[in-house]
């Protein structure tokens, strides 16, 4: 199959949400010796921003978005199994370290979030949720991330987003990490009050945002 | 006292002041002296709740039982955490795949803490005789997705229909016992919260939440007891899908904006909305409160079936001088 077949392949196998096509197809992609980069990139990432822009859109809803980065993902794990991690790092646009605060175990957002991200060319750091503050700070610097992204959807959970920022400070590496956080409660208001980096409103904003704190923290 | 609640809508309408009711209840704790553990274990504090509720905000125009999302889920076996500081969650699913789903039992009313806010539902019902008492309750689709995950069950639309409808079902028959259980203790309504529904496409929700909530609202909605459909997700498409389930009453958040839903309403069903819980009434400050809700109010002008509320459950936390705000706001309107 020629390279352009397989990459509109992967694509529409992210744009159809469907798993076993995406598996196929990022065997083929591996069989006929495309860069794995360039097999994201140019086929998968493609498929999940068809996906986002149709989400924002208010055209795909969440299970479609969910279902597409589960294909997406099936994918990249087969494309990216031959790779280093030293190969992995070097075609990253960036290490982010993504959980769900303290005491909060809603993740929709945050899983959302990180296979947008992924999609974008971002290494993925996933903690998962209900993540204690001080576990976040110690992987971030034991990963060297370059950005910290976080979720709350409680009003009672968004202080450890605070916490954060206090350890960091504490630890004397907070000028190591951009933070940034979103979910329902939180606030471009919120973000100023604690010190944060940036605010996502949605999916689509945060990788907007990871994209330019990290032309910043580049440029810095 | 049974409410003749197809009146008590009418009256709203009717009224040239603008009514309010928001899900208020776990703020009012501090005043009370209670805390949420032992509310949502006691129907006795939860009723004292309650009435500190009304009696220090008599607008509201009906009383509503705490919203404890967690009690239908713990009573199928599910775990709960409890804190003194936020409203209880469930810490992990219960249901893991079809197995699972067909052996899982439709527990009785007895079973949990179905009986706390029965109970609680009945002494405010014999309590307050001048507005309706109102019983929170979990949606069927919201309630599959405590029990079987959130992630999974948005997904099992596409992977395992089957599965979900019997989950669904299930759900379904513990929800019209609780609800009937309800109009039983004497309250007049349950404000019925889908949530998660609000996540789905129009032809998903008609599938696996609104014709589900149909045989809730079918079972149990009569001139004395009325159903309030609560999404606070992005649900401008879903209006109608939300409406066909024959609901009385329609409550949403602050996802949405009001002007785009009014419009989708027939004007002799109650909507009920949308002043934001976090970022306005627990982050704002009591001017912003009172902007937000003079903004909204002068913007449903038109529309004489809208009630003011929270666009979802107040949370613990919320300044009181906030809820006041609130109040205070509605009244300077409604004077002008």
């Amino acid at each position: 199959m020629e390279k352009q077949q397989i990459l509109a392949k992967l694509q529409k196998a992210v744009e159809e949400m469907e798993n076993d096509l995406a598996e196929e197809a990022a065997n083929e992609a591996v069989a006929a010796g495309i860069n794995p980069q360039e097999a994201i990139s140019e086929g998968l990432a493609k498929g999940m921003q068809t996906l986002s822009q149709l989400f924002d859109d208010g055209d795909v809803f969440v299970p479609q978005l969910l279902l597409a980065a589960e294909a997406f993902e099936a994918a990249v794990d087969i494309i990216t199994a031959a790779m280093s991690a030293e190969e992995k790092s070097q075609a990253s646009q960036g290490k982010v370290l993504i959980h769900t605060v303290q005491g909060d175990i809603h993740d929709i957002g945050k899983n959302i979030v990180k296979t947008m991200l992924a999609a974008s060319g971002f290494e993925i750091i996933d903690l998962g949720r209900d993540v204690a503050v001080e576990e976040v700070v110690k992987q971030a610097i034991e990963h060297k991330v370059d950005i910290i992204a976080g979720s709350a959807l409680m009003t009672t959970t968004m202080p450890a987003q605070r916490d954060i920022i206090s350890v960091l400070k504490e630890e004397g590496v907070r000028d190591q990490f951009k933070v940034m956080y979103g979910g329902a409660p939180v606030s471009q208001e919120w973000i100023e009050k604690i010190g944060a980096d940036a605010y996502g409103e949605t999916a689509t904003e945060a990788i907007a945002k990871a994209i330019a704190l990290m032309a910043e923290k580049r440029g810095a | 006292m049974k409410i003749n609640m197809t009146n008590w809508a009418q009256t709203i309408i009717e009224a040239k002041e603008v009514k309010c009711l928001p899900v208020l209840f776990f703020p009012c704790l501090p005043l009370a002296g209670k805390g949420v553990i032992e509310v949502v274990n006691d129907g006795q504090a939860q009723f004292q709740t309650m009435k500190t509720v009304i009696e220090t905000f008599p607008d509201m125009i009906g009383a509503m039982t705490g919203m404890d999302l967690t009690s239908e889920a713990e009573a199928f076996g599910s775990v709960v955490r409890f804190k003194d500081t936020e409203a209880p969650t469930v810490t992990m699913e219960l249901v893991t795949g079809r197995e699972s789903a067909e052996n899982l039992q439709v527990p009785s009313l007895d079973k949990g803490r179905a009986k706390v806010f029965l109970q609680a539902a009945e002494l405010a019902a014999k309590h307050f005789t001048d507005r309706p008492t109102f019983g929170g309750m979990l949606g069927p689709f919201s309630l599959t997705a405590v029990l079987m995950g959130l992630e999974k069950t948005l997904k099992a639309p596409k992977k395992d229909p089957a599965t979900l409808h019997i989950l669904l079902n299930k759900c379904v028959q513990y929800s019209i016992k609780y609800a009937q259980a309800f109009k039983a203790a004497g309250a007049s309504g349950v404000l019925l919260a889908e949530p998660t529904a609000g996540l789905l496409s129009a032809d998903w929700c008609d599938e696996y939440s609104s014709q589900y909530v149909k045989k809730i609202v079918d079972a149990v909605q009569d001139d004395e007891f009325f159903i309030v459909h609560h999404d606070c997700g992005r649900v401008t498409k879903l209006v109608n899908s939300m409406v066909s389930t024959g609901a009385k009453g329609y409550h949403f958040g602050n996802a949405v904006n009001m002007l785009d839903i009014l419009p989708q309403i027939p004007g002799n069903f109650l909507v009920f909305g949308n002043i934001d819980p976090s970022r306005v009434l627990h982050e704002g400050t009591p001017e912003k409160v009172k902007q937000a809700i003079l903004t909204l109010l002068e913007q449903m002008k038109p529309y004489p079936n809208f009630v003011l509320s929270s666009g979802c459950d107040i949370p613990p936390g919320v300044p009181i001088a906030n809820l006041k705000a609130f109040f205070d706001a509605l009244a300077e309107f409604n004077q002008k």
